[in-house]
């Protein structure tokens, strides 16, 4: 749905950045990218830079930054094109000349846990030197600062259950079920 | 790292660089200036 936004006002001042907070890359983001065909830059943001940035602890999150640079809008959590409430948002921002925006910002006011992210960090180094269980490890204690972080958590369950997130559709239900136990 | 000021509305965005998922390359939001951005986060998860 980004990609038809995207073709109906690309010939005007705007532009798409699409940015996967995958850890394991373009391996697990690049076939949505594909099957969305989208003509937008997609980036790999695997160290969760922005994640920090924003004081984000979830995804999907929006960005409206204006021709300076300006940030206009931002929407933690719940920003999806698929939401008419997201769409019309957007487009509105497109007409609007001095480029406000209208809804309240949806932001995390509750400082991400420093130690959550050092383990997180921590982590990710041990994961991209192919030490997938002592990278789990870490990512465990993270969880264990941040139970909210779901950036955290959810990238925990992904590498230790692909079953659950890359054979067919995402399981929510399953995702439902380790909440309920605290997992 | 952490922010030492929160990013709401009216800051200015901080410049990053990251990796294009096509090639890659390294992509900077200072190429977007003079646009209107929308910048989405996602992930496979």
């Amino acid at each position: 749905m980004w990609q038809q936004l995207y073709q109906t006002h690309k010939d005007s001042e705007i532009e798409i950045l699409s940015v996967a907070m995958d850890a394991q890359g373009s391996a697990k983001a690049l076939p949505y990218v594909e099957k969305a065909g989208a003509t937008f830059t997609t980036v790999v943001d695997g160290d969760n830079f922005l994640g920090q940035i924003l004081n984000a602890r979830a995804i999907p999150n929006g960005v409206l930054i204006d021709e300076q640079g300006v940030v206009r809008h931002i929407n933690l959590g719940g920003f999806d094109v698929h939401h008419a409430e997201t769409k019309q948002l957007v487009e509105d921002w497109f007409r609007q000349p001095s480029g406000a925006v209208d809804a309240p910002a949806v932001t995390n006011e509750t400082p991400l846990d420093e130690r959550a992210l050092k383990l997180f960090e921590r982590g990710l180094m041990l994961y991209r030197d192919g030490n997938t269980s002592e990278a789990t490890t870490e990512w465990r204690k993270a969880i264990e600062f941040d139970g909210k972080n779901w950036i955290i958590r959810k990238q925990l369950w992904a590498v230790e259950h692909p079953d659950k997130f890359y054979a067919g559709d995402v399981d929510y239900g399953w995702q439902r079920e380790q909440i309920d136990k605290g997992l | 790292m952490v922010a030492t000021e929160q990013i709401g509305v009216g800051s200015v965005m901080p410049e990053f660089e990251l990796p294009s998922i096509t090639d890659g390359r390294a992509v900077r939001l200072s190429e977007y200036r003079g646009k209107k951005v929308i910048l989405f986060m996602w992930a496979s998860w």
